[in-house]
């Protein structure tokens, strides 16, 4: 098995034969040792968020996340 | 400038599927059981409108609940949905509920002194009982330069070509639109300035029938 993409944050999207998932570092982990045996490679898409922060928009509370 | 998403308060969990999906107007997405759909909005001003207008909108349209920025494609505004798009392939009762429903919002928004440019079948979803503007951002205050007869003739004449009702049932969608005092108005007002004569309704549903003749 092949892992392509090295986790760098708490949340990661896992691209599996075309079908994304989001999971969190521990889950990937036991994702990858679930299918393991029945795939021979997986990517790892990352679009972690590098940056959040906190403002209002006419009096309601609103968080930006801006991606990496 | 890359990909940003802003979140209304209990809408974080959204930045996950902003994250990864790719905009598109009228694109739609699910998460966590609820659906969502974007709009392309010109500028972030705009998005940002909607969203400061939520609570004031939120019974005739959609609900704004933020907006995603993307480098290529530009300002999306995200809206929850609770209905669902109508279809041609709806019994005839339920056609008919779908008409009343939204000539019922279009009376509602006049009556408020709002506009929408008139509402097509496209354009709202529908919840069984209530039909709402899929995007807020349609909304405007109208003001006297804004012709509320011809957003209902416009809404009427689309419910008939896009095949939702017949021509027969134009008469009591018009009666139903003039329930309101401010509806009746804009209907009396465009009579006054044509010198038309007869029932209001009637007037507003022969309009609606040779809709190029009048505009």
């Amino acid at each position: 098995m092949e892992l392509i993409g090295k986790p760098i944050s708490q949340r990661q999207h896992l691209v599996l034969h075309g079908v994304k998932k989001v999971l969190y570092r521990d889950s990937i982990r036991r994702f990858i040792e679930k299918i393991a045996p029945k795939v021979s490679r997986i990517k790892l898409q990352v679009r972690s968020v590098k940056e959040t922060m906190f403002y209002s928009i006419g009096g309601k509370k609103v968080k930006k996340f801006v991606f990496a | 400038m890359g990909r940003f998403a802003v979140l209304a308060e209990s809408f974080e969990h959204l930045s996950y599927p902003l994250g990864r999906l790719e905009p598109s107007d009228k694109g739609v997405f699910s998460e966590h059981r609820e659906n969502f759909i974007f709009h392309r909005m010109s500028g972030e001003l705009d998005a940002e409108m909607s969203i400061s207008a939520s609570d004031a909108l939120s019974l005739h349209a959609a609900l704004p609940v933020g907006f995603v920025f993307e480098g290529d494609s530009g300002f999306f505004l995200v809206c929850k949905t609770v209905g669902r798009q109508p279809s041609k392939s709806m019994p005839a009762a339920e056609k008919s509920e779908f008409c009343r429903a939204v000539v019922e919002r279009l009376s509602a928004l006049h009556s408020e002194g709002l506009g929408c440019g008139g509402l097509s079948p496209d354009a709202v979803e529908f919840s069984g009982k209530e039909a709402r503007l899929l995007n807020p951002a349609k909304i405007f205050a109208a003001n006297e330069s804004d012709s509320l007869f011809f957003e209902a003739v416009s809404t009427l004449r689309s419910l008939v070509s896009k095949g939702f009702a017949n021509k027969k049932e134009l008469p009591a969608l018009a009666s139903l639109y003039l329930s309101t005092p401010a509806c009746r108005e804009a209907v009396f007002s465009y009579m006054r300035e044509k010198k038309l004569s007869g029932l209001p309704h009637l007037v507003l549903s022969e309009a609606a029938r040779k809709y190029a003749a009048y505009f």
